[in-house]
C-alpha cells in the first residue's frame, strides 16, 4: 500500500511541475501573396453597439489589403432598424441579407458577424470579429479557378450604369453563379457606438444599396480550363437619385450555389 | 429532414457498441434472475411554431419554412453487480435548442458507457459524466435547456486506495455535439474523508486534490498562430501546447457547522478576455484581444443550521478563470470547468429576468442567506448578495425576502419582496447601457379544496424604468391529484404607467418599437405513473435563460409546446 501511495503521490508530483515545451513561433505579418480576392458580407446594424468594433477590424484590412478585399455591409435584422435620429433606413430591404442566410442555411447569433469567402472557415461560418484577419490572411494565399474582370460604363446624366463582365477560367469550373450589388460608402448617419452614445455622424462604408443581379445570383453556364467568356451589357440598371454615385461602387463575385456556397473570385469598382 | 452521423469511423464504432449493447439487453431477461437491471428513459420535446412578428417570433427557419421542430432523447441504463452500460439515443429535428435563431438537425449515439467494478477497481469507458470538488477545474455534465453536453469521451479508472480514500485518473476529449473537440484532457483526483471521533460532536473532513493537463492538438495552435499573426507585436502572446489547473478543496462538518472550501489556479494559459482592449495598425483600438495570464478562483461556502434556523455565507473570487477547450471558442462551448454561481436561483418568472452569468475574467461575489421557522405556520427566508467585477464595478446586487404561511391541509400563503440591480452593459454586452434597477413584489397562495385538488396562484409585479419597463404576471394552475394539472398565465409589458410623452426615452424607444404585449401561456399536464405529458400554448417574451450561471439569449417563443417524459 506505501508503494502505491508514493506511486501515485510522484506521478501527482509530475503532473502538477510539468516539462517545459518548446515555445512556438509568431512568424511576423505578411501579406501572402497569391491571386485571391476575398469577400467579406458583415452583418451589421444601426443598432449594434459592437458593430462599430467590426468595422474598424474590417477598414484596417482594407487598408493592409487594399483590392484584395471586398467589404460588403449588410444591415439586416433587429439591429438595423433606425434610430429615431437616423436620417434614412440602411437596410436596403431588398432582400439581399435574406438571400445570403438562405443560402448559407442559417444567420449569424450575433453582432457584429462577418461571413468569409461564404465559407466554413476554421470551426465556424461565423467566426469571431478576432478571427476574421486570420482567416483572410489565411484565404489570401489561395489559388482561384476563375478570374474576373468588369468594365462599368456610367451615365452621369441619366444616372444609369452598364457593366461588361469577362470571366476567365483557369480550370474548369461548374456550377458557376454571378452576384454583382451596389455599394454606396460615406454615408453620415445615426449609429449606436461601443460606448452607449449615438453618433449621429457615424461614417459606414460599404453599405448595401440594392443587388444588381438576383440576390442569390445568376447562373452562368460550365467554364472550361482556359476558356475567356465575355458578358457584354451583362447588367444596366440606375442609381437612384437620393445616393451619391461618387461614392458608390460595384461588388462583382462569383460563386457556387447548388454543391456549396464558395465565393470563388471577387472584386470591387469604384463608379 | 436530414439526419446525419457525424463520421463513419464514428458509425463503425456505434454499430459496433449498439450490437455489444443489445446483446447486453438480452442477456437482461436472463440477467434479471441474477441481479441485472434494464432501465431507461424518454424525454420528448416538440414546437410548433406560430409566427408572430409583434413579439419578435420570426425570421428564423422554425418560423418561416418549418413549423416544427423538436429534440427526443432515449437512454438505456443495464446494471448488474459489477457492470453498468449505458446508451443513449439523440434525435434532433429542426430544433432551436442549439442556436435558438437556426435550426439542427442531427441524430444518432450521443452518448454511450460502460462501467466495471473488480474490488476497490472501478473503470469506465465512453462519454461520461464527472467532476472533481465543485467543478471548477473540470465538470463533464449535461445541461438539456441549453444543450450543453460537456461529456468526456475517454477513460476512466477509480481506485480505492483506502476505504474512505479514492484516487481516480482520467483521459479523453470533450464531446461537442456527435463529435469531440480536439484538445486533449487528462486528470488526477485524490479525495477522501477523515471522522475525527474523539473532538465529539462528528468533526469530520473530507479534503481533495485535482489537477487537469489539456494539450491542444496542431490544427488548434495553427489557429491561435495564424489569429496573433494578425495582431501588432505588443499585443502577441506566446501559446503553449500544455496547459495545467489544479485545486485543493475541503468539506468541514462540524455539528450544524458545514465549510466548503475550494482553491482553483491554473497556469500561465491564453484565454481570451473580451475587455482587453488591442490596438489595430491604424491606432484605433478594439476590444477583445487573446491574452496569456494564470487564473484563480476561491470558493468558500460556510453554513450553519439547527433546528428552525439556518444561515450560509457564500464568497467567491475569480480572476481570468476562462479554461476552454480552445480559447477562441463562443458563448458557451467548450468550457473545461463549472463556476459555481452567486446569485440566489430564483424561480419565479418575474423575480429571474434578470440573473447574473458567470464572470470568468473577474468576479469577486459575496451571499447571505438565513431562513428561519418561527413556529408551525410562519417560516422566513433573506437573501442578499452583492457581486462585482475586478475592478469593484457592481454587477449585481439583490435582496430577496420571502415569508411563508402555512395552515396544514388547507392553503400556503407565501410573498416577499426583491430588490435587484443588474449591470445590463456587462451582462448583455451592452455598453453604455443604464443598470436595471428593480422592485418586485410577488406572492403565491396554494389553497387545497381537498386531499387531491388544489388551486395555486401567483402574483408579481416588476417596478422598474430601465430595459423594457414595467411588467405584470400572474399564473393560476389547478391541479387533479395524481393525474391531471391545468396552467394558465399572463405576462404584460405595462412598459410604464401613464402617458409615453412621460416615459424616459429608453421607454418611449420601446414602447413606439412594440407597444404594450400581453404573453399568454395555456397548458395541460397528465401525469401517470412515471410518465408526463404536457401541452401548452405559450407567447413567451426574448430574454436571457440562465441555468447555474451558464445564460444565453433566448428569442421571443410562440406557438405550441409538447413535452414527453418517461422513465421505465
Amino acid at each position: 500500500m506505501r508503494i502505491l501511495n508514493t506511486t501515485l503521490f510522484t506521478i501527482l508530483l509530475l503532473f502538477i511541475s510539468g516539462c517545459k515545451e518548446k515555445p512556438v513561433v509568431i512568424p511576423d505579418f505578411q501579406v501572402p501573396k497569391g491571386e485571391r480576392n476575398i469577400l467579406i458580407e458583415e452583418f451589421t446594424g444601426v443598432q449594434c453597439v459592437n458593430c462599430p468594433n467590426g468595422a474598424v477590424i474590417i477598414e484596417e484590412m482594407v487598408a493592409e489589403f487594399g483590392d484584395r478585399i471586398v467589404p460588403i455591409s449588410i444591415h439586416h435584422g433587429f439591429f438595423a432598424k433606425p434610430l429615431p435620429e437616423s436620417k434614412e433606413d440602411l437596410n436596403c430591404h431588398c432582400g439581399y441579407g435574406d438571400a445570403v442566410t438562405s443560402l448559407l442555411g442559417k444567420g449569424p447569433i450575433g453582432y457584429p458577424a462577418a461571413v468569409i469567402n461564404r465559407a466554413k472557415l476554421g470551426s465556424k461560418l461565423f467566426p469571431n470579429k478576432d478571427e476574421w484577419k486570420s482567416l483572410v490572411l489565411n484565404e489570401l494565399k489561395k489559388t482561384t479557378p476563375v478570374n474576373i474582370f468588369l468594365k462599368s460604363e456610367v451615365d452621369t446624366i441619366n444616372r444609369s450604369v452598364t457593366l461588361d463582365v469577362t470571366l476567365a477560367g483557369s480550370e474548369a469550373v461548374d456550377d458557376l453563379f454571378i452576384t454583382a450589388v451596389l455599394l454606396e460608402s460615406d454615408i453620415l448617419d445615426a449609429q449606436i457606438l461601443p460606448t452607449g452614445k449615438h453618433d449621429e455622424n457615424y461614417n459606414f462604408q460599404h453599405v448595401v444599396r440594392m443587388p444588381i443581379t438576383d440576390p442569390a445570383g445568376e447562373e452562368t453556364p460550365p467554364l472550361s480550363k482556359g476558356e475567356i467568356r465575355q458578358l457584354k451589357g451583362f447588367k444596366t440598371f440606375t442609381i437612384k437619385d437620393e445616393w451619391d454615385i461618387h461614392h458608390c461602387s460595384i461588388a462583382l463575385f462569383v460563386h457556387h450555389k447548388n454543391t456549396t456556397s464558395e465565393v470563388l473570385q471577387a472584386l470591387s469598382q469604384e463608379l | 429532414m436530414k439526419l446525419t452521423f457525424s463520421t463513419t469511423g464514428q458509425q463503425i464504432k456505434k454499430i459496433a457498441f449498439l450490437l455489444i449493447f443489445f446483446t447486453f439487453s438480452h442477456w437482461a431477461g436472463y440477467a434479471q434472475l441474477t441481479g441485472g437491471q434494464l432501465s431507461g428513459g424518454l424525454v420528448n420535446n416538440t414546437n410548433f411554431f406560430v409566427r408572430d412578428s409583434s413579439i419578435g417570433a420570426n425570421n428564423t427557419p422554425q418560423y418561416d419554412q418549418q413549423l416544427i421542430g423538436g429534440e427526443s432523447w432515449l437512454n438505456l441504463t443495464y446494471n448488474t453487480a459489477s457492470v453498468e452500460a449505458g446508451i443513449r439515443f439523440d434525435l434532433f429535428q429542426n430544433s432551436n435548442l442549439l442556436d435558438p435563431q437556426s435550426s439542427y438537425s442531427a441524430s444518432g449515439i450521443g452518448r454511450w458507457y460502460a462501467k466495471y467494478q473488480y474490488q476497490r477497481l472501478k473503470v469506465s469507458g465512453g462519454y461520461l459524466y464527472d467532476q472533481i470538488g465543485s467543478g471548477i477545474i473540470f465538470r463533464a455534465y449535461e445541461d438539456r435547456t441549453q444543450l450543453i453536453d460537456n461529456a468526456l469521451y475517454g477513460v476512466k479508472a477509480e481506485y480505492k486506495i483506502a476505504p474512505d480514500w479514492t484516487f481516480k485518473a482520467f483521459s479523453g476529449k470533450q464531446k461537442r455535439l456527435f463529435d469531440t473537440y480536439k484538445t486533449d484532457i487528462r486528470g488526477v483526483n485524490l479525495e477522501g474523508f477523515l471522522l475525527f471521533d474523539s473532538i465529539g460532536s462528528g468533526l469530520s473532513i473530507a479534503p481533495g486534490i485535482g489537477v487537469v493537463n489539456t494539450t491542444f492538438d496542431n490544427k488548434t495552435m495553427t489557429d491561435l498562430v495564424d489569429v496573433l499573426t494578425s495582431y501588432r507585436p505588443e499585443d502577441r502572446v506566446v501559446p503553449t501546447y500544455n496547459s495545467f489547473a489544479t485545486t485543493l478543496y475541503n468539506n468541514l462538518s462540524w455539528g450544524g457547522i458545514s465549510w466548503y472550501f475550494e482553491w482553483a489556479h491554473h497556469s500561465n494559459n491564453v484565454l481570451f478576455d473580451p475587455f482587453a482592449n488591442r490596438t489595430l495598425v491604424s491606432g484605433a483600438e478594439v476590444p477583445g484581444k487573446i491574452v496569456k495570464r494564470p487564473g484563480d478562483v476561491l470558493y468558500s461556502s460556510l453554513s450553519y443550521s439547527r433546528k428552525g434556523f439556518g444561515i450560509s455565507l457564500d464568497l467567491k473570487k475569480t480572476a481570468n478563470f476562462e479554461y476552454r477547450t480552445h480559447p477562441l471558442l463562443p458563448a458557451n462551448e467548450g468550457f473545461i470547468g463549472f463556476i459555481p454561481p452567486m446569485g440566489r436561483i430564483n424561480t419565479y418568472r418575474l423575480t429571474a429576468r434578470y440573473s447574473p452569468a458567470t464572470q470568468f475574467i473577474g468576479e469577486q461575489a459575496v451571499q447571505i442567506d438565513a431562513r428561519y421557522k418561527l413556529d408551525k405556520h410562519w417560516s422566513f427566508n433573506v437573501n442578499a448578495s452583492n457581486i462585482t467585477n475586478q475592478n469593484n464595478d457592481l454587477l449585481y446586487r439583490e435582496l430577496y425576502t420571502e415569508f411563508t404561511y402555512k395552515k396544514r391541509r388547507r392553503y400556503q400563503i407565501l410573498g416577499g419582496v426583491q430588490l435587484m440591480e443588474y449591470n445590463f452593459a456587462i451582462y448583455r454586452g451592452k455598453p453604455g447601457y443604464a443598470n436595471v434597477k428593480s422592485i418586485v413584489p410577488y406572492t403565491e397562495v396554494l389553497y387545497k379544496f381537498s386531499r387531491s385538488n388544489s388551486l395555486r396562484v401567483e402574483a408579481q409585479y416588476m417596478f422598474t424604468a430601465q430595459d423594457e419597463g414595467q411588467w405584470a404576471y400572474t399564473l393560476w394552475e389547478l391541479g387533479f391529484a395524481p393525474h391531471w394539472l391545468f396552467e394558465a398565465s399572463i405576462m404584460y409589458n405595462v412598459i410604464g404607467f401613464g402617458s409615453p410623452d412621460n416615459f424616459n426615452e429608453d421607454l418611449k424607444h420601446h414602447y413606439e418599437d412594440k407597444g404594450r404585449v400581453l404573453y399568454p401561456t395555456l397548458g395541460a399536464v397528465y401525469s401517470a405513473g412515471s410518465n408526463r405529458f404536457s401541452l401548452r400554448y405559450v407567447k413567451q417574451v426574448a430574454g436571457v435563460v440562465c441555468s447555474g450561471g451558464i445564460c444565453r439569449y433566448e428569442p421571443a417563443f410562440s406557438g405550441v409546446k409538447f413535452n414527453l417524459s418517461s422513465t421505465f
